[in-house]
């Protein structure tokens, strides 16, 4: 299918020499038609692009603030606050976006990889799976009375063995211990943490479905492909199309709450008993009965054991009481910010001065203050 | 003292030549074997090492909390991978500066194609149309297929049937004013 203006679709000429072809491609009235519609067509996409997302970086810090809100400089999280609604309209309306997203997270992951590696001679088992643990070993006495017993034990142990890898076949599994979490980066750029004492198996297949299994908790960062992205517990299934969400689940429930974008909530037993829940909502299953109606729920609250604050649309008044009483230090508002809300993740292991400095930025505000004395904030403005 | 613990930091912060230097040729290896990883062994290496070392020496007095110097450094190194994806370091591979708009010396926009151009964005698939999106946005075909998970040739197959597309509606539209002229 090579055709004489390859050249010009896939520019593998410079400005000058292409303009040359343009010439030489006088005689041919309709191609030259077409490639003239297709450069304006080309500007034009370029055009709304920069219109909806005028600046690159900005987008370059969402990606890498929303994976981990502790990356970001103040200055930079107070950036993000002022643009994240145009930032997602221009997500939205843009899908090449994602993959840009995806793109980001992935050479963060790759330069934390190199950095760890360089820099932790001993690397801390903050990761741990299941397969990766050493078995105990009984004591070295053997006694022939025993042998047939265990080797009873190790037939019934094999079969139910095979059971399980059968139905485990093309599943990763991550298991956290008591105390423990980890972050899981799944092959599309989506991204879990996985709470103490939990365990999430991927789905490995390469069949474009997107599906984990999860017992226990953990938080949800699903990048959009077009694929729906489904978290299957033992009572329910929660379908994403791209979002932020947390999930609880134990054998006899399971709750989700929603930080951002919007998800379908339905029984496993009857999939068209569905909720879909708005951010800042809940829901649950509880056994086999139909998912209870959204309600309003506090996200920062509910997702706390993140380490991460998810601010959805949060009055400033409401903040500060949070802030102040993580960090045991007063914090005060002035009545004519108290109103005002703010939407995105906050990290809540940076010290108090660095996010408060990021919400002053954003809000055009100013902090008055210390930590011995309080902190208040004021409109920079009298 | 570790390399990039908050004291090296700080020292390198205040205006200690030795400390500054010592800070960035810990980092250099780091760097190196992070490009490497992303673009493979390609002489872009060294400038991308060089350009990011520049990023952080410039940045370093303006870093509030040196305890984040890695995130620091993470986002000196990435920004710099995503201006070499974006075309930056190869004047051949882009037309115009993707985040800038484009010269439109034939004045196209103001000469009565608007309306195809309307019509040629109603028949754009929405892969191609992701496809030239990224385009735009200064990413060059091989790292395209990689972001939509599939081959270069696909992507550009996928190129070459948006264009035969786009004759086919100049065609339509060149029918359609024959019939009006003629009715």
């Amino acid at each position: 299918m090579a055709d004489h203006y390859d050249p010009i679709l896939f520019e593998a000429l410079d400005p000058a020499e292409q303009d040359a072809l343009r010439q030489a491609l006088g005689d041919d009235a309709d191609t030259s038609e077409a490639l003239a519609l297709w450069t304006a067509l080309r500007a034009r996409l370029g055009a709304d692009l920069r219109r909806d997302l005028p600046e690159f970086d900005l987008l370059m810090l969402y990606a890498l603030g929303d994976a981990d809100p502790a990356v970001l400089a103040p200055e930079e999280e107070a950036r993000l606050i002022a643009a994240r609604p145009s930032l997602e309209a221009a997500i939205a309306a843009h899908p090449a976006l994602d993959d840009v997203i995806r793109r980001i997270r992935a050479d963060q992951q790759a330069f934390d990889a190199v950095w760890e590696e360089a820099t932790v001679a001993a690397k801390p088992a903050v990761r741990q799976r299941a397969s990766d643990r050493q078995p105990v070993r009984a004591s070295g006495t053997r006694r022939w009375v025993w042998r047939s017993a265990v080797a009873m034990s190790v037939v019934a142990f094999a079969a139910v063995l095979v059971f399980i890898l059968q139905r485990d076949a093309g599943f990763e599994t991550y298991q956290t211990a008591s105390g423990e979490t980890e972050v899981v980066a799944l092959a599309d750029g989506s991204m879990v943490l996985l709470a103490e004492s939990s365990r999430l198996m991927v789905d490995t297949k390469d069949d474009g479905e997107r599906r984990v299994r999860l017992t226990g908790e953990a938080l949800f960062e699903v990048l959009p492909n077009g694929e729906p992205f489904v978290v299957e517990t033992a009572t329910a299934l929660t379908t994403v199309l791209g979002t932020t969400f947390g999930v609880t689940a134990s054998e006899v429930e399971t709750e989700v709450v929603l930080a951002s974008g919007a998800v379908e909530l339905a029984t496993r037993l009857e999939p068209e008993q569905s909720v879909r829940l708005e951010p800042g909502q809940q829901s649950r299953v509880v056994g086999a009965q139909a998912p209870e109606p959204p309600t309003r729920t506090d996200i920062a609250e509910a997702l706390a054991w993140t380490g991460t604050w998810h601010f959805q649309a949060t009055p400033l008044g409401d903040i500060a009481d949070r802030l102040s009483a993580h960090y045991d230090v007063a914090i005060t508002v002035d009545p004519s910010l108290e109103g005002d809300r703010v939407t995105g993740p906050f990290s809540s292991d940076r010290p108090v001065a660095e996010t408060l400095r990021a919400l002053a930025i954003a809000l055009d505000a100013r902090i008055d203050g210390d930590e011995a004395s309080g902190y208040r904030i004021v409109p920079s403005a009298p | 003292m570790q390399p990039f613990d908050s004291e090296a930091v700080l020292n390198a912060q205040a205006g200690d030549e030795a400390a500054r230097a010592r800070l960035l040729a810990d980092l250099e290896p780091i760097l190196r074997r992070f490009f490497l990883s992303r673009i493979g062994h390609r002489p872009d290496v060294d400038d991308l090492v060089q350009n990011t070392l520049v990023r952080v020496h410039t940045g370093l007095e303006a870093l509030q909390n040196p305890a984040r110097f890695k995130a620091f450094a993470m986002k000196a190194a990435v920004f710099e991978v995503q201006d070499f994806y974006r075309g930056r370091y190869s004047g051949r591979e882009y037309l115009y500066d993707p985040d800038q708009p484009p010269h439109d010396p034939a004045g196209t926009e103001s000469s009565g194609l608007r309306v195809d151009i309307e019509r040629a964005l109603e028949v754009l698939t929405p892969k191609a149309r992701r496809i030239i999106e990224l385009r735009e946005m200064g990413y060059p075909y091989k790292d395209i297929a990689e972001m939509v998970e599939t081959t270069e040739a696909a992507v550009k197959m996928q190129v070459k049937r948006a264009f035969e597309r786009l004759r086919g509606v100049l065609t339509v539209l060149a029918l359609c004013y024959v019939s009006l002229v003629s009715g």
